[in-house]
């Protein structure tokens, strides 16, 4: 029997799903909302990711769902990220029980990262696209941030925290949001 | 975004082992409370994982850790953002990206086997302010196969175990204080287990405190040194820190 049969419907009703109704769990501005919710699958995706669980986005969807539907039901939720990380576990652990009855591992993949089909110059070319796309002072930090030379690295962040007047801690976050951004580049970018 | 919280070091390598299935699962639920409660502390984990992947690309891992950090690779569908890694160090010319990612031992692989050999605090916050492990203060092998390390308060060295008989004499560098001998030293693994401890009273200029261990009483991996003295209460003072790694 598939989902969308209507004998399946009739016998198990499905409480209709308001997207609004998540949005004013997470804010009452609709705005700030958003981007509450934008934060949040970006955790949960995180969460997937580090708890190796394939297919992360569409476990995040999953979960989204799962949640719609507890607040058409009229379910009480006081901490939106605690409920939604309790949701999560709940889906890494079905997750590992599946992955243990097909007696593999849940990711599927141990033996060494997957190659992608793109090759090592499709992923360098869009690599330097977005570096020379990002405002020069941004790039600075990220080429500097991350050199690939250890001592010239650390030499390079003692600098660079000490020219903007940073605190390492500062710098690091500083950076690994420009790094994130530059990926989110590269990503985009047609290979 | 919440107030920016400064990470205690010790997180970093707790953070790590997060990343490489390390962690037991009680530990493995606060890190991810954490990372839903705090955004800085969320960020700072993507920043562990970045610059995990960074040094698996340069082969900066020890090798005893390749094999987990492929599998937290594969397992996490990081291949886009190793590509990424990879094209990024190959941007600096003469150094080339580690094609398989699994070389260890250049150089910046030692920062690596400190973070991951000692889960405990100070070590990180050192190598961010550039002191290299081993270098706290200076480490001498004797003709007679007795070794001395010297560690400051708060930074950590790197020793090999010398082989056969021998005694690893660690001399630990006192901070200014008025805590007053007698002082206890203790050594823990990195499970927090007490390996060896000591009363012993403060000699030498600068003042130091010496453990005196076999090798036998110490296996290849982190371990934290703690050494108290009785402060103007007459209640012991709160413990001083060292980082001593045995490869």
């Amino acid at each position: 029997m598939k989902l969308s049969d209507p004998v399946y419907s009739r016998a198990f009703p499905q409480p209709p799903q308001d997207p609004d109704r998540l949005l004013t769990l997470l804010h009452a501005d609709r705005q700030k909302a958003s981007s509450r919710l934008s934060l949040l699958e970006t955790r949960l995706f995180k969460l997937f990711q580090w708890e190796r669980v394939a297919d992360p986005a569409s476990r995040v969807q999953d979960l989204l769902g799962r949640l719609r539907t507890q607040l058409a039901e009229g379910r009480e939720i006081l901490n939106p990220e605690i409920h939604c990380l309790d949701l999560a576990r709940d889906i890494v652990k079905e997750a590992e029980q599946a992955a243990a009855a097909r007696r593999r591992p849940r990711s599927g993949i141990v033996s060494g990262p997957a190659q992608t089909t793109d090759s090592r110059e499709d992923w360098t070319e869009a690599v330097h696209r977005c570096l020379r796309e990002m405002p020069p002072p941004s790039r600075d930090i990220l080429l500097r941030y991350y050199h690939p030379e250890p001592r010239t690295r650390e030499e390079n962040r003692r600098q660079l925290a000490r020219s903007l007047g940073l605190s390492p801690e500062e710098l690091r976050e500083q950076a690994s949001e420009l790094r994130e951004r530059m990926e989110d580049c590269v990503r985009k970018s047609p290979r | 975004m919440s107030e920016r919280v400064r990470v205690e070091p010790v997180e970093e390598a707790r953070i790590l082992r997060y990343l490489l299935g390390q962690l037991p699962e009680q530990e493995r639920r606060e890190i991810q409370e954490r990372c839903f409660l705090d955004a800085s502390y969320f960020q700072f984990v993507q920043a562990v994982e970045t610059e995990l992947l960074d040094a698996y690309v340069r082969g900066e891992l020890p090798a005893n850790e390749l094999d987990n950090a492929r599998q937290f690779i594969a397992g996490a569908n990081l291949d886009s953002r190793l590509q990424i890694a990879r094209s990024l160090a190959a941007l600096i010319p003469g150094i080339a990206p580690d094609e398989s990612g699994g070389t260890p031992g250049r150089t910046g692989g030692r920062r690596w086997l400190v973070l991951l050999a000692a889960p405990v605090a100070g070590i990180i916050w050192t190598l961010f302010h550039g002191t290299q492990p081993g270098e706290a203060v200076g480490t001498t092998e004797d003709p007679a196969r007795h070794m001395r390390v010297e560690i400051r308060e708060g930074e950590s060295a790197a020793i090999h175990k010398p082989d056969g008989p021998a005694v690893i004499a660690i001399d630990l560098l006192l901070p200014k204080s008025h805590a007053t001998p007698p002082f206890t030293i203790e050594v823990r693994n990195n499970l927090r287990e007490l390996v060896w401890s000591q009363r012993s009273d403060s000699r030498g200029q600068p003042p130091r405190v010496t453990a005196l261990l076999k090798p036998d009483q110490l296996r290849p991996g982190g371990y934290l040194i703690e050494v108290s003295g009785i402060g103007a209460t007459g209640m012991p003072e709160p413990a001083w820190a060292y980082y001593l790694v045995v490869e």
